[in-house]
């Protein structure tokens, strides 16, 4: 059984981010539809998470998290300063995947809004997930939550993350041959825990898969979201 | 049923705890494949397994629980050799006992169709391997399992290539759900059917959080019940559990209490937790479990519908007098089954019958597909229906559940052919009271060929409760008396066999005008005579009217609460936009709101003066354009133009079933195969531009996610196309889609190739030789049209 957390209503401009329009050019009656699909995907989410706190040690090349290699130059930056990581993988469950994929045979307009809530859903129960683990380690500085596939930090890594985390007993996620999550809608991401203030460091659209398509970065934006599976 | 011999030894079965927290805490590293030390360490292993033994365990689960071909790829060792020296550990433990060493199988590690991409028949041949690798072992326990699909592929590949006892355990949650969403009841049912020797739970919770997952399974099944705990909850610093060895015996004992005969534990549990309990349990009488009285029920994963009211079964997936059905069978068409099948279950379809039988095409390919494709878009249990005991047999393989076959009959031949499949998979049956000489005129005689099918049936051990009798409904133009004698068969057999009957109800007003109002009068006359399971057409809303208002009026809808929530404030709901279309609403109105049901009526008023290639090229095509320029400029989104495209779709689906009535040839642009390549899950993304193309007048050859890089091939050739479209999310997966590619140029290079993708860069398409870089959905219509036409 894994620590509970409940979602609230969802971002709407998150949403609609992920949808790649803003809120304000939304007619009526996709503002309707959008409340509709939240509430179905709010009936149908069962969010889980699991972590585990490892000792970080390092040699000069390679950084562990207990016995765990972690690959790339990136999540080493990432970690800097930090004695502890924090291993956390939380998910929405098989059965937004289900209610997502049957929605496509009735209404594919449907689909996609229940597929960017699900994102946006995610993304918040990563976030309340890291404020409850937060609050149990007070006077500790953290960073923020870095995944596999975030700059060079391999997608390779995600199984053994999840191993490392039991996931698949903890929560029910489980990954393909080629290193994808299911449930789909599920994240891992490591964060840093330092006994000292840590340099803010912007997440920015370096480490980012989408740097070279995103339609944010074109108009010169930024997307302002973190990137989960999706 | 009668009990394995194996729960003669002892009134109570006592199972080991958790090898992998006793390996945890003997050195092995966390993330180590624990199967390894079969080979590597046999002398830790035996030494976890004498602890348990001396705790008291009068089974030990060897070491086997991963040791499956895929997760032992990259140990080194083949999965005969990990079982084998499993087995042997558990043999050296045991020797001097009577103990006994059970071949311990665990989940796959990957997720099965239709959300993953393991195929059914492939889990089979995965557990076949360790089954047949576990020869030495003296039982079978199929454990922590959360997908119904998989364990059932266990328990098959157990029961045809052993004849040991098999014990099964999932793993639930406190909302008494599986993480795949199994419920308690559509395990029992499913798994007791398909002979399971006792069924329980392990793993999941605390012992305390899963008293009540407990109790329900005590509800459902016959069967010794199991209860494998883990010892609560892992501390994620320390990873120490949080349930010590007293409190997991007081819990442990309260499971006694319900008559639960096998115990253990699970994670984080030691020999200190067995003992402790083993000893609270040996000082406990032992309680004789009352066993339940279990409705007779179907079920798919998810949903168990007990069959003690009314139910209604969908008829409308047949070909039987069906032009468009049939033609889509011909032409592969599943996309058109799913509709029939999305429809009546939106309608309220209990249960949906399938029927896919056509001369002219492989009945058996088409039924394990189209079972395949139900399950991924509905929960709602199916009756399987062919004439054909192999068809039937390959389709009761793959349903994931326990369904109703449809049907066996009076005759000797039928009896000896369909009896045994339904016992084999536990599966209910649907018995028709006609045998050699044809359908008897006479209700005694009918009942008579009822007796004897339930008299065959239980003499083959399927439950009396599973058999459901057809009394067969005569055309009432033809035959007048015959509805009264069919009534009257369904009354006896139902009054003094104590069966519940099926019926198809629709055949009774052929040749009569206003069909509807004989088919909905006889419907009720029927309930009232023992009709629980109406075969009919639920989107004929007085059909399905008449069995909800019946549920009512004989008070089995409690408070009228199913009735209410189907109508209520429907009325208010459907009139204002029905007006709106009879006036003056344009197509493009319709389509630019998304109105889907308009598009339709529209667009059939407009066939009647216009022809089809007319209005797709006049009136479809130049809104989606407007809308497609707008969506570039940046002045509508996805959302937007999806919906626009959605609508269109309704508009196209009347023209096609228009023209199957008039027997023309379908229109259709050209044909362009898509697919999510090997490897990925993610297709939405594919199917947005599907429903796009298809809105131009392309044929979409749709192969779905995951699929292997020939296969696209395959398809593209076999179909002549000049365009095949392929997406990938991720970037572990863009090389699946240069993989293809390779292969279509090497072998098919006359055909062009579009990609897509979130993570797909125009430079990375030009790298793997693809011809045309999609930015989305609209430009992927834009490169057809410039291919395809």
């Amino acid at each position: 059984m894994s620590p509970c957390v409940s979602l609230s209503p969802l971002d709407r401009a998150e949403t609609f981010r992920y949808l790649g329009m803003m809120e304000a050019a939304a007619e009526e009656d996709l503002l309707k539809r959008l409340s509709d699909c939240e509430k179905q995907l709010l009936k149908h989410a069962v969010p889980r998470y699991t972590y585990c706190v490892l000792p970080l040690t390092r040699t000069e090349s390679v950084l562990y998290a207990d016995t765990l290699l972690l690959e790339g130059s990136d999540i080493r930056q990432h970690l800097e300063g930090c004695d502890l990581a924090v291993l956390l993988t939380a998910t929405l469950g098989i059965a937004v995947d289900v209610l997502i994929d049957r929605t496509q045979k009735r209404d594919m307009t449907n689909a996609l809004i229940l597929d960017a809530l699900a994102n946006t859903a995610i993304e918040q129960v990563c976030d309340k997930a890291e404020q409850q683990i937060q609050e149990t380690m007070p006077n500790r500085f953290f960073t923020w939550r870095f995944s596999p596939g975030y700059g060079d930090f391999p997608i390779a890594s995600q199984p053994k993350l999840l191993a490392m985390l039991n996931a698949a007993r903890q929560v029910g996620i489980i990954t393909t041959d080629t290193h994808l999550m299911t449930p789909r809608k599920s994240v891992t991401a490591i964060f840093g825990c330092s006994h000292s203030p840590l340099p803010k460091r912007r997440q920015g659209c370096s480490i980012c898969q989408m740097r070279e398509t995103c339609g944010f970065r074109k108009k010169g934006a930024h997307c302002g979201g973190t990137e989960s599976n999706l | 049923m009668e009990q394995n011999p194996i729960f003669k030894r002892k009134p109570r079965l006592y199972l080991d705890g958790g090898m992998g927290t006793m390996l945890q805490k003997s050195g092995m590293p966390a993330g180590e494949i624990p199967e390894k030390y079969n080979i590597e360490h046999p002398e830790q292993i035996t030494a976890i397994h004498k602890a348990f033994l001396s705790a008291g365990a009068d089974i030990i689960y060897a070491n086997t629980f991963g040791a499956n071909r895929l997760k032992m790829k990259k140990t080194g060792y083949s999965v005969q050799e990990l079982i084998a020296a499993g087995i042997a550990c558990g043999k050296a433990a045991t020797k001097g006992t009577d103990a006994l060493v059970a071949l311990d199988i665990g989940p796959i590690g990957q997720l099965l169709e239709p959300l993953g991409t393991l195929k059914f028949e492939e889990a089979y041949d995965i557990f076949r391997e360790e089954i047949e690798a576990g020869a030495d072992a003296d039982l079978i326990v199929i454990e922590t399992m959360t997908d119904l699909y998989e364990t059932k592929a266990a328990l098959l590949a157990a029961k045809e290539h052993s004849d040991k006892p098999v014990f099964v355990t999932m793993t639930f949650e406190q909302n008494g759900r599986t993480f795949t969403g199994c419920t308690v009841s559509a395990m029992a049912l499913t798994l007791e059917g398909l002979g399971a020797d006792a069924i329980g739970v392990n793993c999941s919770l605390g012992p305390k959080e899963l008293l009540p997952v407990v109790e329900e399974i005590c509800r459902w099944t016959t069967l010794p019940v199991i209860v494998k705990p883990n010892a609560g909850l892992p501390d994620p610093v320390t990873g120490a559990f949080s349930v010590l060895p007293e409190e997991f015996a007081e819990a442990m004992a309260a499971f006694a209490a319900l008559g639960v005969t096998v115990f253990g534990g699970c994670c984080g549990t030691t020999p200190e937790h067995l003992s402790a309990a083993y000893q609270k349990l040996d000082s406990l009488p032992v309680v004789q479990r009352q066993l339940p009285e279990i409705p007779p029920a179907v079920c798919s994963p998810s949903v168990t519908v007990p069959i003690t009211e009314p139910r209604i079964i969908g008829e409308r997936i047949n070909p039987t007098g069906k032009k468009r059905f049939q033609a889509a069978l011909k032409a592969n068409d599943i996309d058109y089954i799913l509709e029939q099948a999305v429809q009546q279950i939106d309608a309220g379809a209990d249960i949906l019958d399938v029927n896919v039988g056509l001369p002219e095409i492989d009945e058996k390919d088409m039924m394990i597909r189209t079972v395949k494709a139900l399950q991924s878009i509905g929960d709602t249990p199916l009756q399987l229906d062919s004439t054909i005991p192999a068809v039937l047999e390959a389709a009761l393989r793959v349903y994931n559940g326990k369904p109703i076959v449809n049907s066996v009959n009076g005759e000797e031949a039928s009896l000896q052919a369909i009896l045994p499949l339904v016992k084999k998979y536990g599966a209910a049956v649907v018995g028709l009271t006609l045998d050699e000489n044809g359908i008897p005129k006479k209700a005694d005689e009918r009942f008579a060929i009822a007796k004897r099918i339930l008299e065959r049936a239980m003499a083959l051990g399927i439950p009396k409760q599973d058999v459901y009798i057809d009394c067969l409904t005569l055309t009432v133009s033809a035959e007048q008396d015959g509805a009264a004698e069919t009534l009257k068969a369904m009354k006896r057999v139902h009054e003094e066999l104590g069966l519940r009957t099926v019926l198809g109800v629709s055949n009774i007003s052929f040749g009569l005008p206003n069909r509807e109002a004989v088919n909905r009068t006889f419907l009720t006359l029927a309930m009232e005579n023992g009709l629980f399971l109406p075969i009919m057409n639920p989107n004929i809303a007085s059909m399905t009217e008449a069995v909800r208002a019946y549920k009512v009026l004989k008070g089995i809808d409690r408070s009228c609460m199913q009735y209410i929530a189907s109508y209520n404030g429907q009325t208010a709901a459907t009139k204002p936009a029905a007006t709106a279309t009879d006036q003056n609403m344009t197509l493009a109105y319709a389509m630019e709101h998304g109105l889907k049901k308009e598009c339709g009526t529209i667009t059939a008023k407009l066939l009647e003066t216009m022809e089809p290639m007319e209005i797709i090229n006049t009136m479809l095509i130049p809104v989606l354009d407007e809308t497609g320029n707008r969506f570039e400029q940046g002045k509508v989104f996805l959302p937007q133009l999806i919906l626009t495209a959605d609508a269109a779709q309704a508009a196209f689906a009347v023209i096609k079933e228009t023209m199957q009535q008039r027997n023309q040839a379908p229109v259709s642009k050209g044909k362009i195969v898509l697919a999510t390549v090997k490897g990925d899950i993610h297709d939405i993304g594919k199917n947005i531009v599907k429903v796009l193309l298809e809105n131009y007048g392309y044929t979409v050859i749709d192969l779905g996610k995951d699929v292997p890089c020939q296969a696209v091939v395959d398809a593209a050739m076999e179909h002549q196309v000049k365009l095949v479209g392929l997406s990938a999310l991720m970037t572990t997966t863009l090389c699946s889609m240069e993989e293809t590619i390779k292969l279509l140029q090497e072998q098919y290079p006359s055909c062009k190739t579009v990609v897509g993708g979130a993570v797909l860069t125009p430079d990375y398409a030009k790298q793997i030789h693809a011809d045309f870089y999609a930015k989305d959905a609209k430009d992927t219509v834009d490169v057809a049209k410039q291919i395809v036409g």
